[in-house]
Parts: structure tokens; sequence; C-alpha cells
């Protein structure tokens, strides 16, 4: 008699402790922006900040020569650009762009969840603000989320949070990329309109709709078209951007966005 | 009391380990390794499921700190593991077979029952975790196959770590 009731004692106590930290859990993960913003969590992020700095450290040691290989390519590329524009015309005036960029080297990197995320050294300090789009030297990488005073979180492309507003060229449609989920090189543009000219070997572009991306940075190249539902064409797009490599990025900061975004809210 | 410096240690061990080398693995969304399973699943027979609760929330929390960005996601899905853990070892023996004390591995369960009995857990907590993971239905297949695909890989990594580290006959965890 009292070992049953000691057992029935302790089951409810077992099961209303399993309650009481599921709820902890839910609670966590659904106020995680939130509690991101407390104290301490910024301090909890802080340390491991720190830790992630020293095995990048250790990291970046190994890659040397690619990135150093990486770079030289990236600088020949941009070098053949500027003699092409400096043989064709002198500019009048000073050119005045609405985008600047600011270079930020990435300290942790995730491929292998559904939410994807990295995390850059350069935070509020640099002038970094949220929802700024971060690309790399072949492609977009993800839209700013938070922002501390020295590192920076970002939403990576590969996340099923964020979708990016591009273009096809050279038929010109317009359509929303989305990674799918499979693998970290392929995305699909889910919402194409039937009758759009999109071939195999198409090139993706950004459209520069929002102020979050310049447009024209290429994405990469439509690898088959499928009609989706009977109304849809959906776009399957092979991305240029290696993320399991990624080493650094350019965070891009609109001169214009805080006046396109007040124009937007006002009605 | 010395149990307990003996879990701790564990604990801290086991989460550096996945904090260090498993996290930095990264094959791709479906494939996710995951060892830190392997704390939970080591616990004696007889250990008290209110103890092992709090031990798999702790860890849960440690590794939603040290490597994802969403905090509850581990946590979760460790509670319900060892919620349903001394459901698990019953199917898998028999009343009396074992000691109280024993802990659970090749040399006390065999390699078919034991592999039988981390390829479940292990499906059990891949589901919770992937499922709070996407939380929407539209990845469904997508879901499935992500936990199918992980639970297999962590099966071996999880069975040949407790073959390699944990099993002797007089251990430091005996």
């Amino acid at each position: 008699m009292m070992s049953r009731q000691k057992s029935w004692i302790q089951r409810t106590i077992v099961i209303l402790l399993f309650a009481i930290f599921q709820a902890i859990a839910i609670y966590l993960m659904a106020h995680n922006s939130v509690v991101q913003q407390a104290g301490i969590v910024r301090f909890l992020s802080a340390g491991h900040h720190f830790l992630w700095k020293r095995q990048k450290a250790i990291d970046n040691y190994f890659h040397l020569n690619t990135v150093n290989k990486e770079l030289a390519e990236e600088n020949m590329r941009l070098r053949t650009e500027l003699f092409k524009y400096q043989s064709v015309f002198i500019p009048p005036a000073p050119l005045d762009s609405t985008f600047s960029c600011i270079s930020a080297e990435v300290v942790h990197n995730t491929t292998s969840s559904h939410q994807n995320f990295l995390i850059i050294n350069k935070g509020s300090v640099h002038g970094i603000q949220p929802e700024m789009g971060v690309i790399g030297d072949q492609g977009v990488i993800g839209i700013v989320q938070n922002v501390y005073e020295n590192h920076s979180r970002i939403i990576s492309l590969l996340s099923n949070q964020i979708q990016i507003n591009t273009r096809i060229e050279p038929g010109g449609d317009i359509g929303s990329l989305a990674w799918n989920g499979k693998k970290i090189h392929t995305a699909t543009i889910p919402d194409l309109p039937q009758h759009s000219q999109v071939a195999v070997g198409d090139t993706v572009v950004t459209s520069g709709f929002s102020q979050i991306f310049p447009a024209r940075i290429p994405l990469g190249i439509v690898t088959g078209t499928t009609i989706t539902q009977g109304t849809f064409l959906e776009a399957q797009v092979s991305l240029f951007q290696n993320f399991n490599t990624l080493r650094y990025v350019y965070v891009i900061r609109s001169r214009h966005a805080q006046e396109i975004h007040n124009l937007l809210v006002e009605p | 009391m010395k149990r307990f410096f003996l879990y701790f240690g564990r604990l801290l061990i086991i989460c550096l380990f996945q904090a260090f080398i498993f996290e930095r693995i990264q094959i791709g969304p479906f494939l996710y390794p995951c060892i830190y399973v392997l704390f939970i699943l080591l616990f004696p027979f007889g250990y008290h499921t209110v103890y092992l609760l709090v031990w798999a929330f702790a860890i849960g929390l440690i590794t939603d700190i040290s490597a994802t960005g969403m905090l509850g996601l581990h946590a979760s899905a460790s509670v319900c593991l060892a919620l349903l853990r001394p459901n698990l070892l019953k199917l898998v023996t028999v009343k009396g077979e074992v000691g109280q004390t024993a802990t659970p591995g090749l040399n006390t369960l065999g390699l078919t029952r034991y592999v039988a009995f981390v390829a479940v857990s292990l499906l059990i907590h891949h589901a919770v975790l992937f499922g709070w993971e996407n939380f929407r239905l539209s990845y469904l297949y997508l879901t499935i196959a992500r936990i199918v695909c992980s639970a297999a890989l962590n099966t071996l990594l999880i069975v040949l770590v407790q073959a390699t580290l944990f099993n002797r006959k007089r251990g430091f965890d005996s």
C-alpha cells in the first residue's frame, strides 16, 4: 500500500518536472529574440564570441593558401573591371553611390541546420544595423538580424526564414529565391508565372527592388524548371557561393534605406 | 557525491566534444552529428527519472548555448528523451535480468538490443529537435528524411563511442 502510494507520488513529480522543463524550453524558444537582448545572454554570447574567435584564429591558419588564392582571383577580376571603366569614360563629377560596403570576417558559420546563421566580427561600432544585406564574393549571403557592439548575427540565405527578390536574366522575370532545404548549393524560385521565358543556363541576379541589396548581384544559374500545382513555374537554381568555405563577407549599407522605409511606413 | 562529480565531469567532457568537434563537422542539412545524447543514455538502469530530467535539461541547455542560435531547442528534445528512457529500457530488458547499478551498453545488452535502444532513443530525440527547428508542415518529408538520416549516423557514432570508451567491466563508469 505504502509503496504504491509512493510510486504514484514519484510519477507525478516526474511528470510535473517534465512539464516545467518543457515549458521553460518552449518559453526560451518563443522569446528567443527578446531574450537575446537581455543582459545574461549578451554575457554568454560575449563568452562564445571569445571562443569562436580563438577557434577561428587556428582555423584561418590552415586556410591561408586557399584564401590567398581566392583573394588574388577576386583582385584580378576587380582590376579588369576597373580597367574597363577607366578606358570608357572619365566621370564628370564624383560618383554618387547609394550603396557602400563594410568588409567583415566570418567568425562562425553553420550549414547543417534548417535555420543556418553566421556571426561576423563587425558590429554597431562599425556602423552595422539590423536588416542590412550581406554579400560574399560570389553572391548573396544573408541579412543582418542582431547587432552587438563588435559582432553581428546574420540569417544565412540557407534558412527557411528569408527570401531574396531576384530577376532572371536575360528574360527579365521577377521571382523570389528561397533555399530548398536539401543541399547547400541549390535553391529554388517557386513562384514564377507559367508563361515566363526561363531557360536552363540563365543567370539569376538580385532585382534591386528592395534597399537591402543593390541590383544585379549574380546569385546562380538556372539548372532546370518544373511546373508545380499546375499553375506556377518553379526554377531550380545552382548557387555560385560556396557556403562551406566562407571567410570574408561585405555588409551593404544603403544611404537611402531610412528614407524609403519612412515612405513605406507613412500612410 | 562521488557519483555527482563523475556525471558532472562526463557532462563537461561530452559538451566540449560536441561544441568543438561535432558541431564543426558540417556535412549538410541531412546529417547532423549529435554525440551528446550519449550522456543521457549512459546513466544506470535504476537511475531515478527526476534526476535524469535535471541532467538532461542541463546538457540540452549547455548545447543550446554553445552550439545553436536558438535557446531551448536541444533542452526540449533532451528532456523528452529523458522522460521516455525508463520505458525504452523496460522494452529492451527482461525484469531482473540486469542489476540496477549496471549501465546500458554493449556488455550488458548485447549488440542487437543496444543498437535498437540507441536508435529508438535517437529517433525520439531528433523528431522533437527537428520538429521544433522547422516548425512548419511544408517541409514535412524533408524533416522526416533529416530525422532518419541523422539518427542512423548518430546511432553508429554513439555505439562506437560507447564500445570504445565506456564498455569496460570495471571502468570509471561502473
